[in-house]
């Protein structure tokens, strides 16, 4: 995905939009670029690479104005390059554009407009819809017609936001599938991709809907869909704080974020679970209340940590509810034929909620009959939205690329709706007791497991030459050691794999050489000792062993070359407790390779495409 | 009193087409006379006279100031009185002289029905900015509104120009006007000739019904009414227009100048130099200039359902409101024999249907014959209108062949979902409805 955003007001346009971007840049990085509206017409600026450079390139040439766009990009169409950043001029120079998204049909686009000999300078697809809105200008000479003309030609998804030297104070942002958020101050507007770049300048916002365009101008903003029919919205007041997205003296918002989950993890909690009323309060799924006792299986989907999430809650929801749970990667769901049986809770889990796969997925289990429940972190998201119900992270914006508090988040989410249908039925009082007590003490244990990061950093640095990790885990810390691996993979750019720790020996255990890393996942549980026998599977094959452990074994203490410990917790909540370390340990190995922890190459925050 | 009067095209233009693709908003007609002459018709009639101008899309400047003869697209910095050219003016709002600048709205929409300018105000409202409704709202905001809805009716779409042509003609009707100076033969009823005006050289043939009893009745000069006819009014048929006989001109109906028609014609509006001269059915529809429509063609104006009809205006559904919507049909366009065209069609410039049952919406510059769908290019659409011209004597200015072949690369935007498979050749019904 990428980031946009947009200014009008009586500030000094171009500082405003680099501020903007600056916070949304772990959106998208390969590129940047903003333009501004001034007594000059349209002069933009655009860099390849970081925000600073292009703050760097708009402090030696300052560009006056009071109207701007920018936009930050994580490459799709079109290789991350100079002549691919946005922002996208048509051909007259008339129109210039910054779009989150992709324009599917935009090669049939380019076509027809090539054959009306008009001249692309870039690969992009956000040119051809530019380019499209400068065409269709010449024959409508009305700017917002052009723009819903070529918005109801375009397929695919957009953020837009668009300038025109034909109307130099005016702005025009539209949306479909990608978010847009539209703040309003005093004396000013902005749009922009999520409301981090709003934070601090507006706590007033409005959540644009799918083919609504606004108009931003001198006297105010205008809603209207497609067919120019207005649209009354009311403002909400925006619920985040400066103080949330700032790094407060850690040096990475991954660090500040990992650090954040105690507190995270209380919000998650706050008067959802009573231990003593031996309850679980989830006002999101009140809509849902009378139909989940009669729920018959579930289906959980997402992508990445959010799958791996799924796949912890799919232990949850079997072993509390007796609930047949089934867990599926989105990106699969939405192209297979699933069979989606009636009485089936569909669960989506996304941080932002706006996961394109997970987006498809939802919609397509909600096209064969599911209930769906969303699992999000992003208030107001698309997934939010359109789910029958749900239950928010409240953990707070996550910048950092790399999952962490929102993937624990979204454990606990699943937990308590684990707990919650157990409720009802048929889970004993004494169990759900038993549970809700684990998870009313998850904030403090998560911690104390905070406190092996020297360890690990130790750890970290003596092992980030090793090229290839194995993690192994059983039972519900199985999805644990696959979360591990990819954090290692997505920070530290290490080649790291997940596996359940009895599958190993059924092939995997070949690749196993003499000081291979081998993280292997041991809480004291039920399946304590058969992981110990496959510590010393691997110890017997050179590998150099790295158990994290709730346990005082002396057993351990002697098979492992590492022991990593962490508070116990109960069984089915050990994840949360056990990814801890694991998260510090992929966070340092970044370091010691001396990689950007918070944006890793190739990445993007939210995947809004296919 | 404002010396002073501007009538504009405003965004809502493009709602109009395709009637609008070669003639301003003010040409169309609605009631006695077209949008433009009534405007002229009240600032004669005001104390003191006024000078009327235009501002209309550059694209037809030249064409409107040659079919007008006013003055078009000059912006001066002297006050002004802007009037929407889509407006059925029945009279002028009161400009005091120290009023400043003010808009005037109609039922609480924020369309612009008028601007009263101050110097200022009138040398910023050029073309392009009037006809961009994001840009004239902005520039207008910080005004103050009033409302004038008992001057005006703003007319939004095609077929609300059929429906106010009825009651329009019956308002506009002066009582002095009941005159038959042209030749009435015996055997020819006038039914209320006290509403009825026959013009100089027509000539009503024996076995005609002008039936007034319901509605005035104007014929212009030099009108033809063949024998056995019907004609009921509220109707208007102006000067040149040839009635064949048997002709049933129904209620509601305007029939431009030098039009041939025939058969059956209910509350519709032909522009002028069309032909529908033979059995057939029409109803609640809108036809341009230049049209042929042959012999037993037939439109639908009412739903079986009786329900609301969807009109695909630029090839874009729009719920009219309405339970009578016939068709639209453009400029230079023509329908075969025997062509049924279903509920609220839409037939856009320079087209051709040749088949059965037409497709709702015909995008411009198509030829469908059969299942086929081919683009009619713009140059033999030119030469076709040539010929038809100069049958009626009128000749492919300058401006006006200017104005046709811009009509192609208008349509290209307009109509670009539609006109789309037309440029790529990926011809069939299906990849235009």
């Amino acid at each position: 995905m990428c980031g946009i955003v947009g200014y009008l007001g009586v500030r000094p346009v171009t500082e405003v939009l680099l501020n903007g971007l600056q916070r949304l840049e772990y959106r998208g990085y390969d590129s940047a670029g903003l333009v501004v509206s001034g007594p000059a017409g349209l002069k933009a600026h655009r860099v390849e690479g970081r925000i600073d450079r292009l703050r760097s390139l708009a402090e030696s040439a300052p560009i006056e104005g009071r109207t701007g766009i920018g936009h930050t990009r994580w490459a799709t169409h079109g290789a991350p390059s100079l002549t691919n950043a946005h922002p996208h001029f048509d051909a007259s120079g008339r129109f210039a554009l910054v779009h989150n998204g992709i324009i599917e049909n935009h090669a049939a686009i380019r076509s027809f407009l090539n054959q009306k000999g008009i001249e692309f300078q870039s690969e992009t697809d956000t040119e051809a819809l530019v380019q499209l809105i400068g065409f269709l200008y010449q024959g409508t000479g009305d700017l917002l017609e052009s723009v819903r003309q070529a918005l109801r030609t375009v397929r695919g998804t957009f953020g837009i936001a668009l300038l025109s030297s034909e109307a130099p104070e005016l702005l025009i942002a539209a949306r479909r599938g990608s978010p847009l958020i539209v703040g309003v101050g005093s004396d000013e507007l902005m749009v922009a991709s999520d409301a981090s770049a709003l934070i601090g300048q507006t706590s007033q916002v409005l959540y644009l809907d799918d083919d609504e365009i606004v108009t931003l101008g001198p006297d105010g903003l205008h809603v209207s869909d497609l067919d120019a029919v207005a649209v009354e919205r009311d403002l909400v007041t925006l619920d985040l704080t400066l103080e949330e997205i700032e790094l407060k003296g850690h040096d990475h918002h991954m660090h500040k974020e990992m650090h954040e989950q105690p507190a995270s993890l209380q919000m998650t909690l706050r008067g959802r679970v009573n231990s003593a009323d031996r309850k679980f309060v989830l006002g999101g799924l009140t809509s849902l209340e009378r139909q989940l006792p009669n729920v018959e299986r579930a289906l959980l989907f997402g992508c990445g940590s959010a799958w791996h999430a799924a796949l912890i809650g799919e232990y949850m929801l079997e072993e509390l509810a007796s609930l047949p749970t089934t867990v599926e990667y989105a990106s699969e769901l939405r192209y297979r034929n699933p069979l989606i049986e009636s009485g089936t809770l569909a669960v989506g889990v996304s941080q932002s909620g706006e996961t394109a796969d997970t987006l498809a997925a939802l919609r397509e289990v909600q096209t064969r009959g599911a209930t769906t429940i969303g699992v999000v972190n992003a208030v107001g998201s698309s997934m939010a939205r359109e789910t029958d119900a749900g239950v928010y992270l409240h953990v707070g914006p996550e910048i950092g690329v790399a999952s962490t508090k929102a993937f624990l988040g979204q454990v606990v989410v699943l937990a308590m709706l684990a707990g919650y249908m157990g409720r009802r039925r048929h889970l004993s009082d004494e169990r759900l007791i038993e549970f809700l007590e684990g998870l009313e003490e998850l904030p403090d244990k998560v911690r104390e497991a905070l406190e092996t990061e020297q360890q690990m950093k130790e750890l970290a640095f003596s092992l980030a030459d090793r090229e290839h990790w194995l993690y192994l885990g059983r039972g519900v810390n199985f999805p644990a050691a696959l979360e591990g691996a990819l954090k290692l993979k997505e920070v530290s750019y290490i080649h790291a794999e997940g596996l359940p720790a009895a599958e190993m020996k059924h092939g995997p255990i070949a690749m196993i050489d003499k000081g291979m890393p081998v993280v292997v996942l041991a809480p004291r549980d039920g399946v304590y000792s058969k992981v110990l026998s496959n510590i010393e599977e691997v110890r017997s094959r050179g590998a150099h062993v790295i158990a994290v452990t709730s346990s005082e074994d002396a057993e351990l203490d002697q098979l492992a070359h590492d022991v990593v410990r962490v508070p116990e917790t109960h069984a089915l909540l050990s994840p949360v407790v056990t990814s801890v370390p694991l998260q510090l340990l992929a966070y340092h190995a970044a370091l010691a390779k001396g990689r950007d922890v918070d944006k890793p190459r190739n990445l993007a925050k939210s995947v809004t495409v296919e | 009193m404002t010396t002073r009067i501007v009538v504009f095209e405003d965004a809502g233009w493009i709602r109009l087409l395709p009637l609008v693709y070669m003639r301003g908003v003010f040409e169309l007609r609605c009631g006695r006379s077209d949008l433009l002459s009534r405007i002229v018709g009240l600032t004669g009639a005001s104390e003191g006279g006024a000078t009327v101008e235009i501002l209309c899309r550059p694209q037809l400047a030249d064409l409107i100031h040659e079919t007008t003869g006013r003055a078009v697209n000059t912006s001066h910095p002297e006050p002004a009185l802007l009037l929407n050219g889509r407006g059925l003016w029945t009279k002028l709002p009161e400009t005091a002289s120290d009023a400043g600048s003010w808009v005037g709205t109609v039922d609480g929409s924020d369309d612009v029905a008028c601007i009263a300018a101050d110097a200022e105000l009138a040398g910023s409202l050029t073309p392009e900015t009037v006809i961009d409704q994001a840009r004239l709202r902005t520039l207008l905001a910080p005004l103050p509104r009033r409302d004038i809805s008992d001057c005006v009716q703003l007319l939004d779409w095609p077929w609300n120009f059929v429906h106010a042509n009825g009651p329009a003609m019956e308002s506009d009707w002066d009582p002095a006007s009941a005159a038959i100076a042209g030749q009435v033969d015996e055997g020819s009823y006038l039914l209320a000739p006290e509403h009825v005006h026959i013009g100089a050289g027509s000539r009503v043939k024996p076995c005609t019904v002008i039936d007034a009893e319901s509605g005035p009745v104007w014929i212009g000069e030099n009108v033809t009414v063949n024998p056995h006819c019907y004609i009921e009014g509220p109707v208007v048929i102006e000067s040149g227009t040839i009635l064949q006989p048997g002709a049933k001109i129904r209620e509601g109906t305007t029939l431009g100048p030098r039009c041939k028609v025939g058969g059956e014609i209910e509350a519709s509006i032909v522009q002028g130099f069309s032909n529908k001269q033979h059995d057939g059915f029409l109803g609640h529809s809108y036809v341009g200039e230049w049209v042929n429509i042959a012999a037993d063609c037939i439109n639908s104006d009412l739903k079986n359902t009786y329900g609301m009809i969807r009109v695909p205006i630029n090839g874009r559904e729009v719920n009219s409101g309405e339970m009578f919507v016939g068709m639209v049909m453009g400029d230079y366009s023509k329908a075969g024999i025997n062509v049924s065209f279903p509920t609220g069609a839409v037939v856009g410039f320079s087209s051709s249907v040749i088949r059965p049952l037409s497709p709702k919406f015909v995008p411009s510059f198509a030829w469908i014959d059969g299942d086929d769908v081919q683009r009619f290019d713009v140059v033999r659409g030119l030469a076709v209108a040539r010929k038809v011209m100069a049958r009626r004597q009128r000749e492919v200015t300058p401006a006006v062949e200017h104005a046709f072949l811009q009509v192609r690369e208008w349509a290209l935007a307009l109509e670009h979902e539609q006109q789309i498979p037309l440029e790529t050749g990926q011809h069939g019904l299906d990849t235009i409805g």
